[in-house]
């Protein structure tokens, strides 16, 4: 069991007293802390009984940070849900059913408790990573695998078929055996409308070409959108670790 | 960018309720159970809110219960007006020795006007308004005037006990 006068003491000489422990329930000790939110409110945190032996302490908060996220933000995507695990993994953090925790030794209490209130904070401030990051994160990266590993293609961006429709553009231009290729990175409903109105005017003006379409993540758009594709382009990818495996097979294959 | 006599007409617009999301009850997962209202506001030129709410399994005193305000401004989306809060701990001790106490939060202008396109509600009032979950999502639905709670949380019908 926990020796808590020892981790009271030890936390004292560390911090000068500014770190203060507070039994809110029996054996669940809560982390007084001058480490706020953005709020003003302070990041939950709490110690208590590792299960994993008497030598060491369990850092936890009880569901508190997923719990203050979901007011305004849900992981309820692959993306964000990659994004959610990669803050706890980077920060040596795990999850037990929404709650946080990190087992320390009364040595490297400390330190821990600092790295555990930084991850908490990252994971409330989602939001903030969410959109941008998520949608940063795609476009560079099929950015970069075209560039570097479709070379053979001619690979140009954000090129315009149609002369007189210059508005009208696709995100990157692929060519083999004279034969074009026009292929669209969708992250996104508006992004997949956009898309599919370029492929449907690019069959309007009887132009020939092979259209491609690589998803950051295909199940999250909404059903009418995913419709609008597979009716209008020739092949589509569900992600774009998907469109790496197959691209140059397929493109040869396509344009043959 | 709203002012802060937009912001409390906002919460003083009265409304109703026009869906709950779980319809009945509340979803638990993650150490928690939640509910989500989508609400319209009646004399409010069709404005739009939402409220969340949140309470811990572990310390139920511990509950966040928020309104939300879906503004027209493509940057700012949704902002969070007023967020009534249980104790759930305190960097100062209080007068009875205790590092808790029931707070609100409220959104004003010095966070609309700091040109940040996320404002946060950072003004904090202790209060001593409620101290259950259930007196304080009386005491909110009373507050922001909403008209027709009972129908969704039937519950809330008993005496409040203070």
């Amino acid at each position: 069991m926990m020796h808590i006068k020892k981790v009271i003491d030890f936390l004292h000489s560390k911090t000068k007293k500014e770190f203060d422990i507070y039994e809110r329930s029996p054996e669940k000790y809560q982390l007084i802390l001058p480490i706020l939110h953005e709020d003003g409110d302070m990041v939950d945190v709490y110690l208590q009984d590792s299960p994993n032996g008497q030598e060491y302490i369990r850092i936890c908060d009880f569901g508190m940070a997923i719990m203050r996220l979901s007011c305004t933000y849900e992981i309820n995507s692959d993306a964000r849900q990659r994004i959610f695990n990669n803050i706890l993994i980077n920060s040596g953090v795990q999850n037990n059913q929404g709650n946080l925790y990190l087992d320390s030794t009364l040595e490297t209490l400390y330190e821990n408790i600092l790295q555990f209130t930084g991850c908490v904070q990252k994971v409330c401030n989602m939001r903030h990573w969410g959109t941008e990051t998520t949608k940063n994160v795609f476009y560079d990266d099929l950015k970069n695998y075209i560039t570097i590993e479709l070379g053979q293609f001619n690979p140009a961006p954000n090129k315009s078929p149609l002369l007189d429709y210059p508005i009208v553009s696709v995100d990157w231009s692929l060519t083999h055996n004279d034969r074009n290729l026009y292929l669209f990175g969708i992250l996104g409903n508006n992004k997949a409308k956009v898309a599919a109105i370029a492929l449907l005017e690019f069959q309007k003006a009887h132009i020939p070409f092979i259209g491609i379409v690589v998803h950051e993540d295909m199940d999250i758009l909404g059903k009418k959108e995913r419709l609008y594709l597979t009716k209008n382009a020739d092949k589509q990818y569900p992600v774009l670790d998907d469109f790496k495996e197959k691209a140059v097979a397929d493109i040869t294959r396509l344009a043959a | 960018m709203l002012t802060d006599e937009e912001i409390q007409y906002l919460i003083d617009a009265p409304k109703k309720i026009t869906s709950k999301h779980p319809t009945k009850g509340y979803t638990e997962e993650n150490g928690h159970k939640r509910c989500y209202l989508e609400l319209a506001g009646i004399s409010a030129d069709g404005k739009n809110f939402s409220i969340f709410i949140n309470q811990n399994n572990t310390f139920q005193e511990n509950f966040s219960i928020g309104l939300r305000y879906k503004t027209k401004d493509k940057a700012f989306g949704s902002v969070t007006l007023i967020r009534y809060n249980g104790s759930h701990g305190e960097t100062r001790k209080n007068q009875d020795n205790h590092y808790h106490q029931p707070h609100i939060h409220r959104l004003t202008a010095i966070e609309t006007k700091s040109g940040s396109t996320d404002p946060q509600e950072k003004h904090r009032k202790v209060t001593g308004k409620y101290n259950a979950f259930e007196d304080a999502l009386t005491c909110f639905f009373e507050d922001i005037h909403v008209q027709n709670h009972f129908q969704f949380f039937p519950e809330l019908r008993q005496t409040r006990l203070l």
